[in-house]
């Protein structure tokens, strides 16, 4: 699966390279070989159940399961001529004969399958290296360093070009065209932004609630408490606006992607059902996945024409039921564990003199000291690593599975077969790589990422090319101002 | 060029790559279809490569005559035969670095650089200290004494206060700073001096209530004085800021359980500084006082009473006689180790050993006017 060999060769059966593609050759309705010995290679087959529920418009592109036989006659053999007998239509009410020039209402007619091309599953290709990318990234920190911080904008934008630019799709690069000082600008305009409604809120309150509110709390609080009431709404506007940003500069073909909506009415859903789960005990956690993805992935646009998603929360509302209970099972277990261990320490402890003596030695650590508390952090976490998360990851996985193969675009349809303990790798593995580098292994987080991303997402059917145009417009001028303020990832 | 070299032509219509046959000249540009269409003829001097050859495996051309097209090249050939055609073409060429040299200097270039704004996230504050405007000081530590004293009754019968003004005055012209050091008592029952930044200090009355005599008083007085001397409280702040600020610049500031770790850090290395800064208060504090000729016995006296107190306070609290666990009385700040603001008490009580001689600090009319501060 999702190896972290720094070489970018990528030898899978079905990859796409460059130019030496062989010119997709049409292929009948049937699923492409299965060549034996090749686990991750085989598509996953959509099915109609378990989390692969179809999107509508998938049966225009439908690929049997490889045991499903194909109906007699079909396909035919290369060069047949013989057409097939297919029952006649029924007459519809009120029609007494078929329309002049048509075989009359019941009659059998010859019927030959129109010429419907699907191509097998394809998935996108990402040949970047780690070394590479290593290297992108070290001298974008270097520059971060030495300019006090202002180089950031341009690092990330260089690290995206690198990113963007070595994932293949049909044989295409995709192209990053940000630049740098749109972020640095937009960054600006946040704080700016910023300040303007701090200022104005603040400006009232001295105004109007200096005798009452102002006299209570310290101006220094309420800025403070203002920051945490607007950040979190604020947080999820600078993300939807982040993704329009990075959305609007990406090109595939030529052609621009782009995302429409509003940041703000995303804000307000993200908000809404936020507190509304926060206050139900987490239990309408779907419906809030859902919700989100759904206004992400329905304003999605590539050149002049929308995505499509159909996904609904009932549908993974058993999976998530069973997460919910198991979780609360999970940790009654991992807390009935820890408490086993600190009764079979108990001795231990008494035999050094007890929490005050353990306490003490806290407080004055020999490098023993130091490394016996790595280690029973390591163990906490390990144990929360172990029993916890996979739960977790068991959800997600099934999310994330469900919320693409609900997505379409035209005629083109998506699956992922992303497992349980990929997920796992990907939340907690990367999570440990960061901590234990101090943030030096990000760069090995993003090239895993961009692996798993480029072996689990299958892509059934192809672009109708002509149904697509240009989108209009350039988006936006200047880029991701609030995100940044809240959230400064590297990518 | 001898056979034709092949590049993807995108309309910038419609999501189709076009795979199509190159052929440069110095004038122009010539891109065709398989079937003998000519899609592009771009004068070569117009031509923009819009990639990048650092981070882009493939070379992009545009050119304004034909808005929105552009022509994808990862042919290497193709790329080095336009590269040589120069002009704005240099850059289609497809150079890629040697990762491990590149890696190494990078790194290298690196660790230097954290080393060397951590050491000078260590070292400046003591350079910079003393040249923050004192406006900016005065303002920061008026906030502090707000925000610190807001709830507390002020203490401020002038007799009081100017016996206690007398004393600093004595003790700031002794020393090199060159301002007027403020003092303001507060009644608080805690044993409790502090000094803030602007050459502020602040006095619980609990120190000059439970203190035995003048010397103990003006032994902490000099002691916070020394503070104050040497800037403390805004090199504190400053070695703060910039440790928080090289962090984040070094981790990106992206992960919260790496802010997390690193700030752990970064409070250690404050603590270590603090108590480093009280030892050189303590010095200050004797050096002041032997210079203005005055009895200096009182910083250890009081050090014995804060060990004093401490143990009755943990024989009441715990029930349990000292003596009883251990032979050697207990010391919250020796035991607090290096998650202490200060260094162990009786460390501090044998350095700041003195000989009952000198003139005294206050008369016996000024201490009894400054025990009546607050009255």
């Amino acid at each position: 699966m999702n190896d972290d060999s720094a070489s970018g060769a990528d030898k899978r059966p079905d990859s796409v390279t460059g130019s030496s593609a062989p010119a997709a050759a049409p292929q009948w309705l049937t699923p492409a070989p299965a060549e034996p010995g090749q686990g991750p290679a085989v598509p996953p087959v959509p099915r109609d159940h378990g989390g692969y529920a179809h999107s509508q418009g998938f049966s225009r592109n439908y690929v049997p399961p490889a045991g499903h036989a194909p109906p007699p006659g079909y396909p035919p053999p290369a060069g047949a001529t013989q057409p097939y007998a297919q029952l006649g239509y029924a007459a519809p009410g009120g029609y007494a004969a078929a329309p002049p020039g048509y075989p009359p209402y019941g009659a059998p007619v010859a019927y030959a399958p129109p010429p419907i091309h699907v191509n097998p599953p394809v998935r996108l290709t990402y040949d970047g290296k780690l070394g590479e990318l290593y290297l992108v990234y070290l001298r974008s920190l270097l520059l971060t360093l030495v300019t006090l911080g202002v180089y950031r904008f341009w690092g990330r934008t260089r690290v995206r070009r690198y990113l963007w630019s070595h994932f293949q799709a049909f044989g295409d690069r995709f192209e990053y065209r940000g630049r740098g000082i749109e972020l640095f600008l937009g960054f600006l305009a946040g704080v700016g932004f910023l300040m303007v409604v701090g200022g104005i809120v603040l400006g009232a309150l001295w105004l109007f609630a200096r005798e009452t509110v102002l006299q209570e709390v310290d101006a220094g609080d309420a800025a403070t408490w203002l920051l945490l009431l607007a950040g979190y709404p604020l947080l999820a506007v600078g993300r939807y606006a982040g993704l329009r940003y990075k959305l609007t500069r990406t090109r595939w073909r030529g052609i621009r992607s782009g995302l429409d909506g509003s940041a703000w009415k995303f804000g307000g859903i993200s908000v809404g059902l936020g507190l509304l789960n926060a206050m139900s005990a987490q239990l309408v956690t779907p419906i809030l996945d859902v919700a989100l993805a759904k206004y992400r992935l329905k304003n999605l646009t590539f050149g002049t024409v929308r995505f499509g998603f159909a996904g609904q929360a009932g549908d993974i509302y058993g999976r998530f039921i069973g997460f919910y209970f198991l979780n609360i099972m999970a940790w009654i277990v991992l807390v009935v564990i820890i408490v086993m261990i600190i009764g079979g320490l108990s001795a231990v402890i008494d035999r050094f003199g007890g929490w005050e003596a353990i306490g003490d030695k806290i407080a004055h650590p020999t490098p023993l000291v130091i490394v016996i508390m790595i280690l029973v952090a390591l163990a906490v976490y390990s144990l929360i690593g172990l029993v916890i998360l996979p739960l977790r990851c068991w959800y997600q996985a099934y999310l994330l599975r469900y919320l693409i193969s609900r997505t379409w675009f035209g005629r083109m349809q998506f699956v992922s077969g992303v497992t349980t303990g990929q997920m796992w790798g990907f939340i907690v593995l990367n999570w440990i790589i960061l901590v234990f580098t101090f943030g030096i292994g990000w760069p090995w987080v993003l090239h895993r990422t961009a692996r798993l991303i480029a072996d689990q997402l299958w892509i059934y059917g192809e672009v109708d090319a002509l149904a697509v145009a240009q989108a209009l417009g350039q988006g936006p001028a200047i880029g991701e101002g609030l995100l940044d303020l809240f959230d400064t990832g590297i990518v | 060029m001898t056979s034709p070299m092949t590049a993807r032509f995108y309309d910038g219509l419609h999501p189709v790559a076009h795979i199509v046959s190159v052929k440069a000249t110095p004038a122009e540009l010539v891109a065709t279809m398989p079937d003998g269409r000519v899609v592009v003829r771009w004068p070569t001097a117009e031509i923009e490569v819009v990639s990048d050859a650092e981070h882009e495996p493939h070379a992009l051309l545009v050119c304004a005559r034909q808005p929105g097209t552009r022509l994808s090249i990862e042919d290497d050939a193709l790329r080095q035969a336009l590269a040589d055609l120069g002009g704005s073409l240099a850059r289609a060429t497809g150079r890629r670095p040697r990762i491990a040299p590149a890696l190494g200097g990078v790194a290298a270039a690196l660790a230097i650089t954290v080393g060397v704004m951590a050491f000078a996230a260590e070292k400046l504050p003591n350079v910079v200290a003393p040249f923050v405007p004192y406006v900016w000081q005065r303002s920061l530590g008026d906030s502090v004494v707000t925000a610190m004293t807001s709830d507390m009754r002020k203490c401020t019968r002038p007799e009081g206060q100017q016996a206690l003004q007398t004393l600093i005055d004595r003790l700031q012209d002794a020393s090199s700073y060159r301002r007027r050091i403020d003092v303001s008592v507060v009644q608080n029952p805690i044993v409790n001096a502090f000094a803030v930044p602007g050459g502020r200090l602040i006095v619980f009355s609990g120190l000059i209530d439970k203190a035995s005599g003048p010397e103990e008083v003006a032994g902490v007085i000099a002691h916070e004085v020394g503070h104050v001397v040497h800037h403390h409280s805004m090199k504190g702040l400053l070695r703060a800021y910039g440790f928080d600020m090289v962090l984040k610049l070094v981790t990106g500031g992206y992960s919260s359980d790496v802010a997390t770790l690193g700030g752990a850090g970064g409070v250690l290395l404050a603590l270590r500084h603090s108590r480093d800064a009280e030892r050189e208060a303590d010095q200050t504090a004797l050096e002041l006082m032997d210079k203005v000729g005055m009895r200096a016995d009182g910083l250890s006296t009081f050090f014995g009473k804060l060990l004093e107190m401490q143990n009755k306070q943990a024989s009441g609290d715990k029930g349990k006689a000292p003596g009883s666990g251990s032979t050697k009385p207990r010391d919250a700040a020796e035991e607090a180790g290096i998650l202490s603001t200060h260094p162990p008490t009786r460390e501090r009580l044998e350095a700041t050993k003195r000989p009952p001689t000198g003139a005294p600090a206050l008369s016996a009319q000024e201490w009894q006017a400054l025990r009546a501060i607050c009255r």
